[in-house]
């Protein structure tokens, strides 16, 4: 879980010092106070979300609206449950295990769907050109071509000229 | 004025919330800045939830189990 989020959010853009994950057992209140004034200390010296890793306002809530729909993107959630699944039966929960099955399976998938659910919002806004979108997402040519063919084969948008749009309704 | 950060916390219902508790009772100080939600195991935790988070506006989020 707390690899597949860290990876989630490397590719959103955001610090990662910003999500911790620290274990206190009942007993032990000192400790846990020690966790949360680090933490709260931490984020202060990073400063306000978005601004400490340079991402203007509009970019940091695209591509936050894109990681939101992924998760629940039922590619995605397939992914993770499976991965969950081959993890409990080869029995490897090692950091360096998980992170490699991660990076391996789901990694792709993740970035995939992240442009795919940011190309959907920009042309939700209205016509987009492909030099906008590339501007936009910071992707390249070869990885967004081929999601506005297969959205354009579902009959989801269209090209006219040189922009695309999302298709009307018949 | 300083900066003030907005920290949700996700803590096991069982473990850090049980923690949180008695360092309330032993008037521990610490920085109020966190919003907690309990949850009853920190399995129950997905990454959907983190996302939502950040989404809404939390500047950090901690989980404690």
């Amino acid at each position: 879980m707390a690899e597949v989020t860290r990876r989630i959010l490397e590719l959103v853009g955001l610090n990662l010092e910003r999500f911790r994950i620290d274990w206190a057992s009942a007993a032990e209140a000192p400790l846990f106070v020690k966790i949360v004034t680090d933490f709260t200390e931490t984020i202060k010296k990073l400063g306000p979300l978005g601004e400490a890793e340079g991402l203007d306002p509009e970019t940091l809530k695209l591509r936050l609206a894109a990681a939101r729909e992924l998760a629940s993107q039922s590619r995605f959630r397939a992914a993770y449950g499976n991965l969950a699944r081959e993890l409990k039966k080869a029995g490897d929960y090692s950091p360096e295990g998980i992170r490699a099955r991660v990076e391996q399976k789901l990694v792709p998938i993740i970035k995939k769907g992240l442009l795919e659910a940011e190309i959907k919002h920009l042309l939700s806004k209205g016509p987009v050109s492909i030099d906008a979108l590339l501007e936009k997402t910071g992707a390249n040519q070869e990885d967004i071509v081929p999601i506005l063919e297969a959205l354009s084969k579902k009959g989801q948008i269209e090209k006219q000229g040189d922009v695309w749009q999302p298709k009307a309704k018949e | 004025m300083a900066f003030d950060p907005k920290i949700l916390s996700f803590f096991c219902h069982w473990c850090c919330y049980a923690a949180a508790d008695s360092a309330g009772v032993a008037r521990y100080q610490y920085p109020p800045n966190n919003r907690v939600i309990r949850v009853m195991c920190t399995g129950r935790i997905d990454p959907r939830f983190i996302i939502e988070a950040f989404y809404a506006g939390a500047d950090g989020v901690l989980v404690g189990g």
